[in-house]
C-alpha cells in the first residue's frame, strides 16, 4: 500500500516532471555540452533523450507488471526480500546525495548572482522549509504548485527567448560536425544524466489514478524536454558562440545581454525567477520520492512524520557533499553524471530485465493477481 | 496534546518566525549607498594600469551651477575617479579605497581603453570585465587616442554625461558598434582581431576645459588581442565595409569627364563574404549590397535620366572597390592581420580543408585572391530632379 492516498492525473505528473529535469538543466546544460560537443552542442539533448526514452520505458514496464507499486515495493518482490531492501537502500542512500546536490546547487547559483552577503544557510534553508511543507501537504498539493509554477515558467521563459531573438547569429550553427558525430555523443553524457531522472515514474506512477493515455502523455513530456534543452542550447550557442562553454550560466548571460530601445534591459531577474520556480518544483519532487521511498522500506502507513527530519538531512547533505562553489561546479563532472546515471538508470533497467526473465520462468505473472490497494 | 492544538499552535508560530525574516536582509543596499558607475576607462603608464570610474552624482541636475572644484561638473551629473595598479583587479580596489560609497559596475554600459593600454594586451581587461559578476555584457567598447579617463571626464553639454554620448553615438552606429561580448568572441575566434572605434576629445567649445564632447575618428586595429594600428579616414571607412559595420555614411562620387562630384548617403550597407575553394585556391568573394540617395549633386547632370543614374552607380561601386581594395591591403600586406575574419568564414564553410591547413593560413590569407563585387543602387535622388542653384543660362 502507498504511504499517501492522494491521486494526480497523467498529465499532472507529466507537469511536475518538466521542471524536476529542466529546472537545473537549461542553466547548466548549455555550458557543460558546449564543452564536449562544442558547435553540435544542441544535437546533444537529442541522443540524450534515448537514456529519458529508456527510463520511461523501464517505469511504464513495471508498472505493468506491478500495478500500484513503486519501484520499492515492486523490486521486493522481483528480487525477493533482503535484495530488494538492500536495492531500496540503494536508493535511500542516493537520493540525499542528489536533493543535496540540487539543493545546493540552487544556493550557490542565487548567492553568486542575487544575494551574494546572505548566508548560505539561509538561502537553501528557507527554500527546502517552503519543500519541506508542500511535500508534507501530499502529492495533489506538490502536483498543484507544480502546475500553477510551470505556467508561469513557461512564459517567463518563452519571453526571455523572444526578447533574445534580435542578437542571435544564426552562422554559429557552422561548421556543423566539424570532428563527426563523436563530440556531440560526448556531450550526450550530461543531459542524459538529467533525462535519467525520469526514473521519477517509477516512484509516481501508482499515485495517477487513470491508466489511460499515460504512454502517449509521458512521450510528450519526453519530447517536450528534449525541445526545451535544444532551444536553449541553440539560443546559447548563436548568441555566445564559442564563449558559450566559458561560461558556468550561460543563459544568465544571454538574459543580461538584453537590450531593446534602450529600457528594455537588466532583466536577468527573470531567469532567477524562472529558477526559483522550477528548482521548488524540482526539490518538492525528489524531497517527496525520498519521504515515500523513505516510509515503504520502513514500512511505515503514512510518510508525513519524515518529511522533516528528511528535509532536514538534505540539508545536511549539501555540506557533506561539496565545501566551495568550484567544488560544487565538479559535482557537475562526467563522474557525477555516471553515477546518477547508474542509479537512476542502469538499476532500474536491470530491475526490470530480471523482472522480465522472472516472469517468462514462471509463465504468467502470478504477482499481477495481488492489487494492493487499500 | 490533540493534533488540532498542535497545529494551531503551529499556525500561530510560524507568522511569529517570518516576522524574525522580516528585519530585513543581508543584500539590501540602501540607493544612498551606492556609487553608480556609467563608464569605465583603461590606461596604461609607467608600468601600471589605471582604472578610472565615471561615477554618477545623484543630485537635481542642473539646480547646482558650477561648484569650482575641478572635478565636479558644472551640471553636477558626473564625476571621475581614477586608481592604479600593477593589475585591473588591484586598481580596482585601490579606486574603492577613493569612493565613499559601495561602487555599482552593474549600469556601466561604455568601457574606453587606450590604445596605450591596448598595447599591453586586452586578455587581462577582457577577463576582468567578463569575470566579475556585475558588468554588463552588453556594455559598449571602444579606444581612445588620448587617456581614457580624459574622455570620461568630459560633461558633454548636450548629454547627461559622456558616457551617455558615447552610448548614444555607438547606437547611431558611427564607427564600430562593439560590446563587450563581441569583443571577446572576435578576439577568441580564429582570426583572432578586433576592431574598435577611436574616441578622441573636441576642443572645448567654452572656458571650461572639459565642457565638450567627444566625437569618434578612425578605427583602432588588434591583432591576437594587441593594438597595432589606428586606421584614419579614408581607410576607416573600407575596414568599416568589410567588417560590416559602416552606417551613417555619406560618400563624394566623382565620374569620369564630368565636372563637380555627387554625394550619396547610403541607406544601409550589407557585405557579404563568401569562402571558396576550387582545386585547392582558397579565394574569398566580397559582395557588397547596399541602397543610397543623392544629397548632393554639383554636377550639370539630371539623374532623371535612367543611363545617367546606372553610370553614377557603376562610379559609385568603383568607389566601394577601391575602399575595399585598400582596407585589404592595409590587413594583408601591412598588418598581416585577418581583421575582417576570413578565417572564420573559412572555418565555418569549410571545416575539414580548414584543419588541414589552418598552419599555413597567414601565408593563404596574404596571397589569396579576394574578388569584390557590389550591386548598389541609387533609390532616391532627393527632393530636387534637376541642379540646383545653378545660374539661369539665358537664351539669346
Amino acid at each position: 500500500m502507498l504511504p499517501d492516498q492522494g491521486k494526480i492525473s497523467a498529465s499532472q505528473l507529466a507537469i511536475m516532471i518538466l521542471p524536476a529535469i529542466l529546472a537545473t538543466a537549461i542553466l547548466s546544460i548549455p555550458s557543460l555540452t558546449m564543452h564536449y560537443a562544442g558547435h553540435d552542442m544542441w544535437l546533444s539533448p537529442i541522443w540524450g533523450s534515448v537514456v529519458g526514452l529508456v527510463t520511461i520505458g523501464v517505469s511504464l514496464g513495471l508498472r505493468s507488471l506491478y500495478p500500484g507499486q513503486t519501484i520499492i515495493q515492486s523490486s521486493l518482490h522481483i528480487l525477493g526480500w533482503l535484495p530488494g531492501k538492500l536495492m531500496g537502500l540503494v536508493f535511500l542512500i542516493f537520493l540525499p546525495h542528489l536533493i543535496g546536490m540540487i539543493i545546493r546547487s540552487y544556493g550557490e547559483f542565487i548567492s553568486s548572482n542575487a544575494l551574494p552577503d546572505t548566508p548560505l544557510v539561509i538561502i537553501m534553508g528557507t527554500m527546502t522549509a517552503v519543500c519541506a511543507i508542500n511535500v508534507r501537504l501530499g502529492i495533489e498539493v506538490v502536483g498543484r504548485t507544480a502546475q500553477v509554477f510551470v505556467a508561469l515558467l513557461t512564459f517567463l521563459l518563452c519571453l526571455i527567448f523572444f526578447l533574445l531573438i534580435g542578437e542571435l547569429h544564426p552562422e554559429e550553427l557552422l561548421p556543423f560536425m566539424e570532428d563527426g558525430l563523436l563530440p556531440s555523443l560526448k556531450g550526450a553524457v550530461a543531459p542524459a544524466a538529467w533525462f535519467s531522472e525520469y526514473t521519477v515514474l517509477a516512484f509516481l506512477l501508482p499515485f495517477v489514478h487513470s491508466k489511460k493515455n499515460v504512454v502517449p502523455i509521458m512521450l510528450t513530456s519526453l519530447v517536450i524536454t528534449t525541445l526545451a534543452m535544444v532551444t536553449t542550447n541553440l539560443f546559447c550557442l548563436f548568441l555566445l558562440g564559442d564563449l558559450t562553454s566559458s561560461f558556468g550560466y550561460p543563459m544568465m548571460i544571454a538574459a543580461r545581454y538584453i537590450t531593446i530601445a534602450d529600457f528594455l534591459q537588466h532583466i536577468e531577474s527573470i531567469i532567477i525567477a524562472i529558477w526559483i520556480f522550477g528548482i521548488f518544483v524540482k526539490i518538492s519532487v525528489f524531497l517527496y520520492i525520498f519521504a515515500i521511498t523513505a516510509a515503504q522500506w520502513l514500512g511505515l502507513r503514512s510518510y508525513k512524520p519524515l518529511v522533516f527530519p528528511l528535509s532536514y538531512m538534505c540539508m545536511a547533505y549539501t555540506y557533506w557533499i561539496v565545501s566551495d562553489r568550484p567544488g560544487a561546479s565538479n559535482l557537475l563532472g562526467p563522474s557525477a553524471h555516471a553515477y546518477t546515471m547508474l542509479i537512476l538508470m542502469a538499476l532500474p533497467t536491470a530491475l526490470y530485465l530480471i523482472a522480465l526473465l522472472r516472469n517468462k520462468g514462471n509463465g504468467k505473472s502470478k504477482h499481477q493477481a495481488e492489487p494492493q490497494r487499500s | 496534546m490533540k493534533p488540532r492544538t498542535i497545529r494551531c499552535g503551529v499556525a500561530c508560530f510560524l507568522p511569529l518566525v517570518c516576522t524574525l525574516l522580516l528585519s530585513g536582509c543581508w543584500d539590501r543596499t540602501e540607493i544612498n549607498d551606492l556609487a553608480i558607475v556609467l563608464a569605465t576607462g583603461i590606461d596604461y603608464a609607467e608600468q601600471k594600469v589605471q582604472l578610472t570610474a565615471q561615477i554618477f552624482i545623484p543630485r537635481e541636475s542642473g539646480s547646482i551651477s558650477s561648484t569650482g572644484s575641478s572635478e565636479g561638473s558644472p551640471s553636477g551629473v558626473t564625476m571621475t575617479r581614477t586608481a592604479e595598479g600593477s593589475t585591473i583587479a588591484e586598481a580596482l580596489n585601490r579606486l574603492q579605497r577613493k569612493v565613499s560609497r559601495e561602487m555599482f559596475w552593474g549600469h556601466c554600459e561604455v568601457v574606453v581603453i587606450s590604445e596605450q593600454a591596448g598595447k599591453q594586451g586586452l586578455r587581462e581587461y577582457i577577463d576582468f570585465l567578463l569575470r566579475y559578476p556585475q558588468f554588463r555584457e552588453h556594455a559598449y567598447v571602444f579606444t581612445s587616442g588620448g587617456d581614457a579617463k580624459e574622455v570620461l571626464a568630459l560633461m558633454d553639454p548636450l548629454e547627461r554625461s559622456s558616457a551617455e554620448s558615447l552610448r548614444e553615438m555607438a547606437n547611431l552606429g558611427l564607427g564600430a558598434r562593439v560590446t563587450m561580448l563581441k569583443l571577446a568572441q572576435s578576439i577568441a575566434s580564429p582570426s583572432g582581431t578586433a576592431i574598435l572605434s577611436r574616441m578622441l576629445v573636441s576642443p572645448a567649445d567654452s572656458d571650461q576645459k572639459r565642457v565638450t564632447t567627444p566625437y569618434a575618428k578612425g578605427i583602432s586595429l588588434f591583432k591576437d588581442g594587441y593594438y597595432v594600428q589606428t586606421a584614419l579616414e579614408p581607410v576607416s571607412v573600407g575596414v568599416l565595409l568589410l567588417s560590416n559595420e559602416l552606417n551613417n555614411f555619406i560618400m563624394p562620387v566623382k565620374l569620369d569627364q564630368v565636372e563637380g562630384t555627387l554625394s550619396i548617403r547610403m541607406n544601409d550597407v550589407k557585405t557579404v563574404l563568401t569562402p571558396r575553394i576550387k582545386n585547392g585556391e582558397w579565394s574569398m568573394g566580397v559582395h557588397i549590397k547596399t541602397t543610397g540617395e543623392v544629397v548632393l549633386n554639383t554636377t550639370d547632370l539630371v539623374l532623371v535620366n535612367p543611363l545617367l543614374r546606372v553610370k553614377v552607380e557603376d562610379a559609385w561601386l568603383n568607389r566601394f572597390k577601391e575602399l575595399a581594395e585598400d582596407a585589404l591591403r592595409l590587413a594583408r600586406q601591412e598588418l598581416s592581420a585577418d581583421i575582417y575574419q576570413f578565417a572564420d568564414k573559412f572555418r565555418r564553410r569549410y571545416p575539414q580543408s580548414w584543419k588541414q591547413r589552418q598552419q599555413e593560413w597567414p601565408a593563404i590569407y596574404r596571397d589569396m585572391p579576394v574578388e569584390i563585387t557590389g550591386d548598389v543602387v541609387i533609390t532616391d535622388t532627393g527632393q530636387s530632379i534637376q541642379p540646383q542653384g545653378e545660374p539661369r543660362q539665358m537664351d539669346d
